[in-house]
């Protein structure tokens, strides 16, 4: 086995200056795309998991699915009634006899809680100043296995709500517009206008703009007279799942016991998954270039090194060695470049990812989610990506240098010495 | 020493270089033989094709007709790479210029060319480059870089790495053009020791009439052509 690598390394080596300029454009490229990787994963892993703590694995809806028929659905043993109605205009959408649906969807295997909650758009108003808020009626003890929003409560308590009828847990930037407090006494309308006193027991703040500008839960029975519907009805059934990646397919059994439409957090979130993919993808594309203009810096140097060392190369070639030999030594010296470029990149590339994460940000109230920090992901993966890109784009860049080499006639280099 | 068996036969070499308009035939079918353990002497005036003749000699490059044999391969009648490991297996080269590889030590230099067939990492392998280095006698100077060497020390280097495989036939293209005449001198001395204590068969281009008086056999070169071929070898003994 010859050595290309022993040869390769040593006209590296005699070539401090601009072998440590090809290093450090690899470095570079390679730390951008570790970052980048970071930063993009980073921001959409924190949508997500704000996004799936403050909502359920699967929601039940009050619409029924495509083509559903009643006849399809009688349980063994069950005497079915099948009624043909019209559709009542000024009839409510709800899920009705709430509890059956609910014994439906408990009996399923993969559900390991499900509560009913009434949503319902309510403007709140405190003194003179009126919000729109997203009115959710809930069963405080089971909402809470539903989702993470309870941990999020940054005034007050969660406890609060079961023990106050009328108590209301405020998203933190409804509270802020309304200018109230854990305590405060204030008015919800609802859309047939009735008016509906309600006392804030809590603060919530999840981070999430959407839910922290319209979060406005109160205890279910109190959104159901608000929202004219009787005690066995609801706009949603909220489920926790065993296995939440399950989510989906849960969704569909789901659909199947009760004849009602259920969206699992997936396809709740596909559009904005979608979006954030399309976004990443640009990023890295982006990115990918300074990898690209990190090549032409060691294809660059490669050329060079080929001019400066015909006269080593035919000295190679005259002691033996053949054109594949010559050839391998450069493609190594490529290799070895983005080898050790990527691991330049790698220090560099952690090095930042803790830079950027530990600077400041404020994208303001607008800004889809609120953090104090950016959310930089880290992940091996992200370090092996970068690594696998400069080893291959490195050695692609060796490529032509190589060929050159190997198609150096040693009798020309030697001629020409004299 | 009995001078029996031919090492190098070359018959008919024909070379053009040049391309188009330009080319010219700088060799018209040259025939040499050297017998093993032959000091031969190539003289000529420039331009009389001398390097053009080595280069084909030593299966670097390819001629145009004719044929050469080294220990009865046919250098013409194989592929590039077979033509590689041949050169790495039968030929040692010396140039005018030392040509050592600059990143490497004198000892390693010494070794290069058994890197290319995979070796020169084995102790028995260093040993013999040490032998070798002693032998040109620069032993102590193993570790040195080229640029830690003066001239005449690398020019030692490159003999001993011309003989570290044990070539069968040893060719140097003036390889005192770049010496003073003490330098010059040693090396002479050196190619005469090895031709002496080792049987090395040795061909060497030179402009030097002193070097060319002193071996065995001169052969002179003109217009790309053999005019001369003078054995000296019963004189010397």
């Amino acid at each position: 086995m010859i050595d290309h690598l022993r040869i390769a390394e040593a006209q590296l080596r005699g070539r401090p200056r601009q072998t440590a300029i090809a290093l450090a454009s690899v470095g570079v490229g390679s730390a951008m795309l570790i970052v980048t990787l970071s930063l993009t994963t980073g921001l959409s892993e924190d949508f997500l998991k704000k996004t799936t703590e403050s909502s359920a694995n699967a929601e039940v809806l009050a619409r029924r699915p495509q083509g559903w028929k009643p006849e399809k659905l009688p349980l063994p043993g069950e005497v079915v009634m099948a009624l043909s109605r019209h559709h009542v205009p000024d009839e409510k959408r709800a899920i009705r006899a709430l509890s059956g649906v609910l014994a439906a969807l408990r009996s399923l295997p993969s559900v390991r809680v499900a509560t009913p909650a009434v949503e319902a758009q309510a403007v709140l108003v405190y003194g003179t100043v009126r919000r729109s808020a997203a009115l959710a009626g809930v069963v405080p003890e089971l909402e809470r296995a539903v989702t993470s929003l309870d941990t999020k409560i940054v005034r007050g308590s969660w406890a609060a709500l079961s023990r106050t009828p009328d108590g209301v847990i405020l998203g933190s930037q409804v509270a802020r517009a309304l200018g109230v407090d854990v305590g405060s006494h204030l008015q919800a309308v609802g859309p047939d206008g009735g008016g509906l006193p309600l006392k804030v027991v809590g603060i919530v703040a999840s981070g999430l703009s959407q839910v922290d500008k319209t979060l406005a839960l109160v205890n279910l029975p109190l959104a159901q007279g608000l929202a004219g519907l009787s005690t066995d009805q609801a706009t949603t059934v909220r489920l926790a799942l065993t296995d939440p990646v399950e989510a989906t397919r849960v969704a569909r059994e789901a659909e199947q016991r009760t004849g009602y439409v259920c969206r699992s957090w997936q396809e709740k979130n596909a559009a904005s998954v979608e979006a954030f993919k399309r976004q990443n993808m640009i990023t890295l594309a982006l990115v990918l270039f300074t990898t690209l203009v990190a090549a032409f810096g060691v294809a660059n140097v490669l050329v060079q090194l080929v001019a400066d060392k015909r006269r080593d190369i035919a000295i190679l070639r005259a002691a033996g060695f053949s054109r594949h030999d010559l050839g391998m030594i450069f493609l190594h010296e490529g290799v070895l470049l983005g080898l050790l470029g990527s691991a330049v990149g790698w220090l560099l590339g952690a090095v930042l990812i803790r830079v950027v994460a530990a600077l400041p940000v404020d994208f303001g109230e607008s800004a889809l989610v609120r953090n104090e920090h950016l959310q930089m992901a880290e992940h091996p993966s992200f370090y092996f990506a970068a690594f696998g890109i400069s080893v291959v784009v490195c050695a692609l860049a060796a490529v032509q240098p190589a060929r050159r080499a190997a198609s150096l006639e040693p009798t020309a280099i030697l001629r020409g010495e004299h | 020493m009995e001078v029996t068996t031919p090492v190098l036969v070359a018959r008919g070499l024909t070379r053009r270089l040049g391309v188009g308009a330009g080319a010219r035939e700088v060799l018209h079918g040259v025939d040499i033989t050297i017998e093993a353990g032959e000091f031969v002497a190539l003289v000529g005036p420039s331009g009389s094709g001398k390097s053009t003749l080595l280069y084909l000699l030593g299966g670097l490059d390819h001629p145009d007709a004719g044929s050469v044999e080294i220990a009865g391969e046919d250098l013409a009648r194989v592929d590039d790479d077979t033509l590689a490991k041949l050169r790495n297996r039968l030929i040692g080269f010396v140039y005018q210029f030392h040509f050592l590889l600059p990143e490497f030590s004198a000892l390693e230099n010494v070794l290069m060319p058994l890197w290319a067939r995979g070796g020169g990492r084995s102790r028995e392998d260093r040993a013999l480059g040490l032998e070798l280095l002693g032998r040109v006698g620069i032993a102590e100077k193993a570790g040195k870089l080229p640029r830690e060497l003066s001239g005449g020390e690398q020019q030692r280097v490159a003999v001993a790495r011309s003989l570290v495989n044990r070539p069968k036939l040893l060719l140097a293209d003036e390889p005192t053009g770049n010496l003073d005449s003490a330098n010059a001198n040693a090396v002479y001395e050196l190619f005469r020791e090895l031709n002496r204590d080792l049987g090395q068969t040795i061909l060497v281009v030179t402009h030097d009439t002193d070097w060319a008086a002193r071996s065995d056999r001169i052969l002179r070169l003109l217009d790309g052509r053999v005019v001369g071929d003078e054995r000296r070898r019963e004189e010397r003994a």
